[in-house]
């Protein structure tokens, strides 16, 4: 090879936001471990670094600022032994085997590098996806953009990315776009949600559109943007009307719909869930190749940052076991599936005879489902193939919010090993 | 700012009217460029002029690329089409050897891999392939037949099994099938476009952008033309507009012709699909059935399954739901693997008919003024340009010009390298040239900063540019990680704030 073989590592974390940066901080409680924290931004921080209202409350149990939760992670991961290496991207993955240890190629301004490492950690969050995927009727004109790239323009290039925005979608970077609307100057030309019921957190969006003064249009499509160079205006329809009317805009903001950053695993073997697009893992968020894990963003799209730490730092404690001897793998374990509307279940691999009872489950990165939509007195299902083993009403579920499943309460005794646990919501698909 | 490709000094003279030239070409699209670089083999004086602020912003970008053959499967299969509409007419009938589109596409076919080549732009050759499953796609089959035998042409055909075998993930339901090897090729229009224009720049062409005509006044045995940045003196007009070439010829006062246009709407499909389709495969063209998805150059795929649908003018190339619900319903229908999940982009393209002769390309010293020469292409458009510039260049000739060849003429160019398709000891050294090359700016697509600052030197002022050029932006996350970071190095670049970055041509600017 024509570039050089660097230094094995014991573990290569790929991407430092909340969950690369936390579990490289578990690892760093080893001492004697070799970590590299590979990150492909000038700066660690990831997501955090452009959203307002940052978290920080489940992992360093106090809230920070968006910009303020990624300076105290920076700022502990910089202080530990670990070897960060920013500006760096890493092209590409190659699995090992048992005898074999796994590899990555990476680019620098400095070259083209090669790792040999024991374990990946794979922490590259998640994307939006943009107006062609929700493929919304337009010539393409400048001024539609996703709330990252907005985010990015507001926070950290200070420029104002129009005079009136409009809104597509109502679930909670919503709300947060509205903030970083307003911060910037642009006025708000409305709020659109298809679902006849809105998509985050009424008894916030209702008071924030009186404050603001915008209207929030419910059970409403997009007809069409229109504009050749820039958008010049909305045709909305509002469902069961025939005709559309007119919003007068010169930006859409498009909200909502994440998804896993996946390429890296696009290239190699590795089981990967259909609903939720990232990697299928288990109980200590390993892949299904042993020695791979991912945590975070990666695993399902988009939620709150400080879980995310969470899980990264479960992560890190499993490499940690296994470094110690431990058998992570088990050809006993139980695969989860669900049906949409709900969006996924991950992680997707439990064995029941682990299962913990966190006293406080809002604290846990457990097993949790998110739903597509808002929905109303759902009724949420387990089933064993023919044999129903769970079920519990709730109020009210509201879309892309977490809801941690009980798994104690399954009734597992009827469950035979290896099977496949089916997860719907009672008459969704009928 | 420098806006366009031009020899120092001469943006001066331009802007007080005092510049000259043999041929001004209007229009930078595929037509007008490759007239251009078959000129710029000459001792002739060649000028390009564009409204636009990048070459080929026009038609081009929603073309979908095929370059056919005029005795190919496809050719057959798109006058089955014909053959509904003049029910009276045989089919065997309906291919014309002897048409001059028929010929300029042959021959443009057989020129295309050979240009590709100099021009350094991925081509490639493809096997076609017709599947059928209704009585009605086997009654078109019959036809299809007819057809090929008036073309001389055998074409494999196949049973279930065969075309399982060729393309293992087309539904199951396709029972009879027929395939040609080396009868289309695709590339990427503007890739084509664009290298040739640097090609043209490099032979001593001039190409003037951002520069609309907005008159043109006949003048002993030439003409005085009249754009936003200046006016130009010329001996002769070649007409390559495409769907304005109307309104310029009545800026001549030699209007003969008028246009129509017809849009289509397609997809482009992830990359994690890609293996799923590996030849250009198509159903029987019957009205309302158009069915083609093909795999792209670099690894997407493309799903035109939407039908053709009259458009009132050239922009018009918005996209609607239910043409995408069409083209879901035909890529679904062929493909059971491929899902909705799977688009990352959809658009609208236009293509312009002359209303003369819509079945004909219109290539002709225009009736009212011999120095006014029109060249409208049609439907194929791609693959009949190398060989229209000659037939151009020839009908130049018979006016008048004189042809002498240049000595000094380089075909070649050479294109930007692409970082992520370099073996591994190539980006080293790359890296090792320029430290740029190794960051890499748009993740999807694995474009580097060098990349990029390499198209902004080459000519890229927008960030349709920059994507045009490098794929920057191209990928499944469509610039919503890079579009940022693009705008920043074009500002750092061109010297202007952020805020004055366009996103693609004149018009407001991408931020306020």
């Amino acid at each position: 090879m024509a570039y050089e073989e660097a230094t094995p590592l014991d573990v290569a974390v790929i991407g430092g936001g909340p969950a690369g940066i936390s579990a490289c901080l578990e690892l760093a409680k080893s001492n004697s471990l070799g970590v590299a924290l590979f990150e492909s931004q000038a700066q660690l921080g990831g997501m955090p670094q452009t959203c307002h209202y940052g978290f920080g409350m489940r992992d360093r149990k106090r809230f920070y600022t968006g910009p303020g939760y990624a300076k105290r992670l920076r700022s502990l991961v910089q202080q530990s032994d670990i070897n960060i290496c920013t500006d760096t991207t890493v092209v590409n993955i190659i699995p090992g085997s048992k005898e074999e240890p796994h590899r990555i190629k990476t680019t620098t301004k400095d070259g083209f590098k090669l790792y040999e490492t024991r374990f990946i950690l794979l922490s590259t969050g998640c994307y939006e996806d943009a107006r062609p995927e929700r493929l919304i009727p337009c010539k393409r004109p400048a001024g539609i953009y996703t709330v990252g790239q907005l985010q990015q323009m507001v926070n950290a290039q200070h420029l104002q990315p129009g005079r009136r925005a409009l809104i597509i979608g109502s679930e909670h970077v919503a709300l947060s776009c509205v903030l970083t609307l307003r911060r910037s100057g642009t006025s708000i030309a409305g709020m659109v949600e298809e679902d006849p019921e809105l998509q985050t957190y009424a008894s916030v969006a209702i008071p924030m559109s009186f404050f603001f003064r915008f209207p929030i249009y419910k059970n409403t499509t997009v007809d069409e943007v229109l504009g050749l160079e820039r958008v010049e205006g909305v045709n909305l329809v509002t469902k069961g009307n025939e005709e559309s009317f007119k919003v007068e805009c010169d930006t859409v903001i498009i909200t909502g719909k994440f998804r896993p950053i996946s390429l890296l695993l696009d290239d190699i073997a590795i089981e990967q869930d259909p609903l939720s697009r990232g990697p299928v893992v288990d109980r200590n968020f390993m892949t299904s190749i042993p020695g791979i894990f991912a945590a975070g963003n990666v695993l399902r799209g988009a939620d709150m940052n400080d879980l995310c730490a969470l899980e990264g730092r479960r992560a890190a404690q499993g490499i940690l076991k296994m470094l110690q001897g431990s058998q992570l793998e088990d050809a006993n374990a139980i695969t989860l599936k669900a049906e949409p509307p709900i969006r996924y279940v991950v992680p997707q691999k439990i064995v029941p005879a682990q299962m913990e009872s966190p006293i406080f489950p809002w604290m846990s990165p457990g097993v949790s489902i998110q739903l597509e939509q808002t929905v109303r007195k759902p009724v949420i299902e387990a089933w064993a193939g023919n044999e129903q083993i769970w079920e519990c009403s709730f109020s009210k579920i509201i879309a892309r919010t977490r809801t941690l499943l009980p798994l104690k309460k399954f009734r597992w005794d009827r469950v035979a090993p290896k099977r496949e646990i089916v997860l719907k919501i009672r008459g969704a698909n009928n | 700012m420098d806006l366009y490709y031009d020899r120092p000094g001469e943006s001066e003279a331009f802007r007080n009217g005092k510049l000259e030239t043999q041929v001004l070409i209007i229009g930078a699209g595929s037509t007008g460029l490759a007239i251009a670089r078959e000129l710029s083999r000459y001792k002739v004086d060649v000028v390009v002029v564009d409204k636009h602020m990048e070459v080929c912003s026009g038609e081009v970008r929603g073309s979908h690329a095929l370059i056919y053959s005029s005795v190919g499967l496809s050719w057959a299969n798109s006058l089955i089409l014909k053959s509904i509409q003049t029910p009276d007419v045989p089919p065997s009938k309906l291919f014309h050897r002897d048409s001059l589109k028929t010929r300029l596409t042959r021959e443009g076919f057989d020129m295309f891999p050979a240009i590709a080549e100099e021009l350094d732009i991925p081509f490639t050759s493809a096997r076609r392939l017709v599947v059928a499953k209704t009585e009605d796609d086997f009654e078109g089959m019959k036809v299809l037949g007819e057809i090929w035998k008036s073309m001389d042409l055998s074409p494999e055909i196949l049973d279930q099994e065969a075309i399982t075998a060729l393309e293992p993930h087309v539904s199951k339901e396709y029972t009879r099938g027929v395939t040609q090897v080396g009868d289309v090729g695709y590339c990427y229009p503007w890739d084509y476009g664009i290298a040739l224009a640097e090609n043209v720049v490099e032979n001593g062409g001039r190409i003037i952008l951002l520069a609309e005509v907005l008159g043109i006044t006949p003048q002993n045995g030439g003409f005085t033309v009249d754009t936003a940045r200046g006016s130009i003196k010329t001996r002769f007009i070649i007409n390559a507009a495409g769907p304005y070439a109307d309104e310029i010829a009545e800026m001549a006062g030699v209007k003969d012709f008028g246009l129509t246009f017809t849009r289509s709407q397609m997809l482009i499909l992830d990359k994690s699909v890609g293996h799923l389709v590996k030849h250009v495969t198509c159903g029987v063209f019957r009205p309302g059935k158009s069915r083609l998805i093909r795999p792209t150059p670099s690894g997407n795929i493309e799903v035109l399954c939407s039908n053709y649908y009259p458009a009132t003018y050239p922009e018009e190339t918005t996209t609607k739901s239910e043409w995408l619900a069409e083209n879901l319903a035909g890529m679904t229908e062929m493909f059971p693997e491929l899902s909705k999940k799977d688009i990352i982009t959809s658009f609208t393209g236009v293509r312009v008919f002359n209303t003369r002769d819509p079945g004909e390309h219109l290539f002709e010293v225009s009736a009212g003024n011999p120095n006014f020469l029109n060249a409208v292409t049609r439907l194929p458009g791609l693959a009949i340009t190398p060989a229209a510039a000659k037939y151009m260049a020839g009908l130049l000739a018979e006016q008048g010009l004189e042809l002498t060849e240049k000595p000094d003429f380089n075909p070649r160019r050479t294109n930007i390298p692409k970082f992520s398709d370099l073996p591994d000891e190539e980006k080293e050294s790359l890296i090792a040239q320029d430290a740029k090359y190794g960051h890499i700016v748009c993740r999807c697509e694995g474009v580097t900063e060098g990349e990029i600052l390499e198209a902004i030197r080459r000519g890229a002022r927008t960030v349709a540019g920059v994507k045009y050029r490098t794929r920057a932006g191209m990928g499944r996350c469509q610039m919503d990680y890079c579009g940022t970071q693009i705008v920043e190095i074009l500002a750092r670049e061109m010297g202007i704030p952020e805020a004055q970055v366009l996103f693609k041509g004149f018009g407001p600017e991408l931020v306020h």
